[in-house]
């Protein structure tokens, strides 16, 4: 046993040039190099895609993952490039078709192959994979696959049915937060009845200070976002539900104080996008006000503060966003602003991305002439339809999910208004049995102010004043670039 | 809105139609010819997607600010306040230098080959080969694989910094300034178009306009010169400006093949060809109208037709003299803008 430890040590070494594994990490390499399918539920930020990775280059063996977001896929296919890694793939239905066809072709090329789950509807491509050896079947953001959560996505339902047919490969389900509901949610579609081993860390992040702050009304609420910022030490991130509303934000905090702040968000071009995820990684800006789209991929350490300027959809979403906070172990914040109308906005994204009964009986009655025309609810009336359901139970699943969402907000409503520690309002959530010792530097308790001070979150610093304009004029930038 | 403007005239009618058209290269005769007239014709596919809604409203308010007013048969005139907010908005904004460049390249493709060109040549000179790739097509990343992998012998660092240099030396220097911060590499961090117009006085979309036209000029700049860089332009640099199937009849034609023979060979209807012929009469500058028009064609052309061209009209010519074809006038009127360059106006 020593000398294999010894060995996986020397591997993490050699592939990512680190001497330690960080908690959890070892624990899911060893169950999956002896075989055995793991349930995986670490925070973000914790390194999760490390141990598929180092599987794969241990066992020489291709890896498939399935990953629910293009962004998110793309960003690890660039940090693998990163890494030295040539044969990784994304294949994804944005790819043009002649790209998607030659890598189906040639699958038995590439170490590691990131999927969408659509892309499993292909039938030549389910084919090619049972032809493959695998090392490992990783479903990445497995918690996707639960109807009970918030992102759920009906093609991942059909992933129970891939295992089986390509006779069960050791699987490795990885997500950053899930309820028991949702683990054993994730449990039943995908393992069924089948033994695997479930690692859970805590979701608790003892660095991150949590605090929520009411207002009154949008101006206020800018106001304290004005004030939070030219007070807090930088780097931050504020995030945003609407593109429109992180743009408009990014400007008025630009103007109100002499950060940099760039927004962003799915309605950037890819370059943008590039050029500002670089910037915020290398120190060049202040604040990002971004979207959701934001992140998944970002490893930046030294985020000091979260701030949410609208309700996050649930405590899972909320907590998963604020771990991007104090990856370095130091003392960061996450500040929830609250203003009351902003639970009315939730209640009304819930009724219109879920159909009523009315709109459901419609669109059965009219399946045909409809199908992939009715947008975003669309996909999953779609979905169920072809599974064969009939509209009484389409309805009731509809009407179960919309409570879900409802409660999803209550409790975070609860979160807001609770008069205990927020810190074990969160564990008992995630049915966590330890409790905190609340203290100053554990949270704010509703109607207490925020130890700046003590945090020793206060900008000291001097500002990065105008470092993303210093590039210069043209031929101080070509003799830079050249090294000329 | 604003920059329509300067698609117009004070002195010559003309229609907003062809002018969009010609933006977004609708590529007819009758377009090709009165861009042609316009003296607009560079623009061709300048804004491929323009839309045509968004363009006839911009006209209506246009019209309604009374920057241009209309003179009948969907024409219309630049007026004096137009003149002055014209200028008055090209002091301010940027305007595309060389719009011509951007009907023989192919520009999306160009520009994400730039910058990844840049980026890898960059990280090569400071011997680094871990670094995120620019956001990029898969496209563009095998070309640039494959052309890096045939070159990188070469001292490309120095090489590439010597061209931009030497391409840059011609820019107005604030605009090869903002120019330089749209590219990532080696520590240095490419800007965003909106940041750089925070930090000038342009907006997002002069930004944008200034990238596309530098870029554009930065390809012609290299596949007119020597270096090594012009093997990655010269294929996505279209040798002439007609259209595919245009260009195919009019080889046949430049080799002297009688019009029957190019009509069985290329399987077109007469119309066709002669179509694609005048595409050529506008386009080619050593295009042979003599083999079209007969001296006594000219003969009686020239007899009718004086004056502003603009205002031949066929149906002078068909009462007078029948046998004497639309095609022919057409391509008399091309002739003759081509002779009297000066009067087109502007
Ligand atoms: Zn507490």
């Amino acid at each position: 046993m020593k000398n294999s430890d010894e060995r996986l040590k020397a591997a993490l070494k050699k592939y990512f040039g680190f001497s330690e594994f960080r908690s959890g990490q070892k624990e899911i390499i060893d169950n999956l190099l002896a075989h055995k399918s793991t349930l995986a539920i670490l925070p973000t930020g914790t390194g999760k895609s490390l141990c598929y990775q180092l599987v794969g280059k241990i066992s020489r063996k291709p890896v498939v993952i399935i990953s629910p977001l293009i962004s998110l896929m793309q960003d690890q296919v660039e940090q693998l490039r990163f890494a030295g890694e040539k044969k990784v793939v994304a294949l994804t239905s944005a790819l043009p078709f002649t790209h998607k066809q030659y890598v189906v072709n040639h699958l038995a090329q590439f170490d590691f192959i990131y999927l969408a789950p659509e892309m499993l509807n292909k039938e030549e491509l389910v084919a090619a994979l049972l032809k493959l050896d695998l090392a490992l079947l990783v479903v990445d953001e497995a918690h996707c696959i639960s109807k009970w959560g918030p992102d759920f996505r009906p093609d991942y339902l059909a992933l129970g049915a891939l295992r089986k047919y390509l006779h069960f490969p050791v699987t490795l389900a990885l997500t950053a937060t899930a309820t028991k509901k949702v683990a054993d949610d994730i449990r039943k579609s995908l393992f069924e009845t089948e033994k695997i081993s479930v690692i859970r860390h805590s979701v608790d992040r003892p660095n991150i200070f949590l605090a929520v702050e009411k207002v009154t009304s949008q101006n206020a609420k800018n106001l304290k976002l004005i004030q939070l910022v030219k007070r807090l030490k930088t780097p931050g991130l504020i995030y945003f539900s609407s593109k429109k509303k992180a743009d408009e934000i990014a400007d008025l905090l630009r103007q109100k104080t002499r950060l940099n702040v760039s927004s962003y968000h799915a309605g950037l071009s890819g370059i943008d996008r590039y050029a500002i995820q670089q910037q915020f990684m290398r120190g060049k800006l202040d604040i990002v006000c971004a979207t959701s789209a934001f992140g998944m991929g970002v490893n930046k350490k030294d985020i000091r503060y979260v701030i949410h300027y609208h309700l996050p959809a649930d405590l899972e979403s909320y907590l998963q966003e604020i771990g991007r906070a104090g990856r370095d172990g130091g003392q960061s914040i996450a500040v929830l602003l609250y203003q009351k109308s902003d639970a009315d906005l939730q209640r009304s994204l819930i009724e219109k991305t879920l159909p009523e009964n009315e709109m459901i009986q419609y669109y059965m009655d009219n399946a045909q002439r409809l199908t992939g025309r009715v947008g975003e609810q669309g996909e999953l009336l779609d979905y169920y339809r072809k599974q064969g359901l009939s509209s009484e139970k389409i309805k009731q699943l509809f009407s179960e999910r919309r409570r879900d969402r409802k409660s999803n907000l209550s409790e975070i409503l609860a979160y807001i208004n609770t008069v205990g520690c927020r810190r074990d309002y969160i564990k008992k959530y995630f049915g966590e049995k330890s409790k905190s010792q609340h203290n100053a530097l554990c949270c704010q308790l509703i109607g207490d102010q925020i130890p700046f001070e003590q945090l020793a979150l206060t900008n000291s610093e001097v500002l990065t004043g105008s470092k993303v304009s210093q590039n210069g004029g043209y031929n101080r930038i070509i003799k830079k670039l050249f090294n000329l | 809105m604003d920059e329509l403007l300067y698609f117009f005239s004070k002195t010559q009618p003309r229609r907003p139609t062809v002018v969009r058209q010609v933006l977004s290269n609708k590529r007819t005769v009758s377009n090709l010819f009165w861009g042609m007239r316009y003296g607009i014709i560079d623009w061709l596919a300048v804004c491929p997607r323009f839309e045509r809604a968004k363009f006839d409203g911009e006209i209506k308010e246009l019209i309604r600010r009374g920057r241009l007013i209309e003179t009948g048969d969907r024409e219309v005139l630049l007026t004096e306040t137009g003149v002055k907010q014209c200028t008055a908005f090209e002091s301010q904004h940027y305007r595309i230098k060389k719009p011509a460049i951007f009907g023989a390249l192919k520009t999306q493709l160009w520009q994400e080959l730039l910058r990844l060109l840049v980026q890898v040549i960059s990280e090569a000179s400071y011997h680094n080969r871990r670094y995120f790739v620019v956001a990029s097509s898969f496209q563009a990343q095998t070309i640039i694989k494959r052309w890096y992998k045939e070159n990188r012998q070469y001292d490309l660092g120095r090489v590439l910094g010597e061209q931009l240099l030497l391409f840059l030396e011609n820019v107005d220097r604030q605009h090869a300034d903002i120019f330089m911060q749209l590219f990532s590499g080696h520590d240095v961090i490419a800007k965003t178009i909106e940041q750089v117009a925070a930090d000038t006085n342009y907006s997002a979309c002069d930004v944008q306009f200034l990238w596309e036209d530098l870029s554009a000029s930065l390809a012609a700049f290299l596949y007119n010169g020597s270096s090594i860089f012009k093997s990655l332009v010269a294929p996505l640099m279209a040798s002439s400006r007609l259209s595919k199937s245009a260009a195919a009849t009019y080889g046949l034609y430049e080799s002297g093949l009688p019009l029957s023979t190019i009509k069985t060979k290329r399987r077109l209807k007469e119309s066709t060809v002669i179509e694609h012929l005048l595409e050529a009469a506008i386009f080619v500058p050593t295009f042979d109208f003599k083999r079209l028009l007969s001296v006594k064609d000219y003969y009686v052309l020239r007899q009718l037709f004086q004056g502003n061209i603009d205002n031949w009209s066929y149906k002078k010519l068909e009462s007078v003299e029948p046998t004497v074809s639309f095609a022919k006038f057409r391509l008399y009127q091309i002739e003759q803008t081509r002779l009297n360059a000066d009067n087109i106006s502007d």
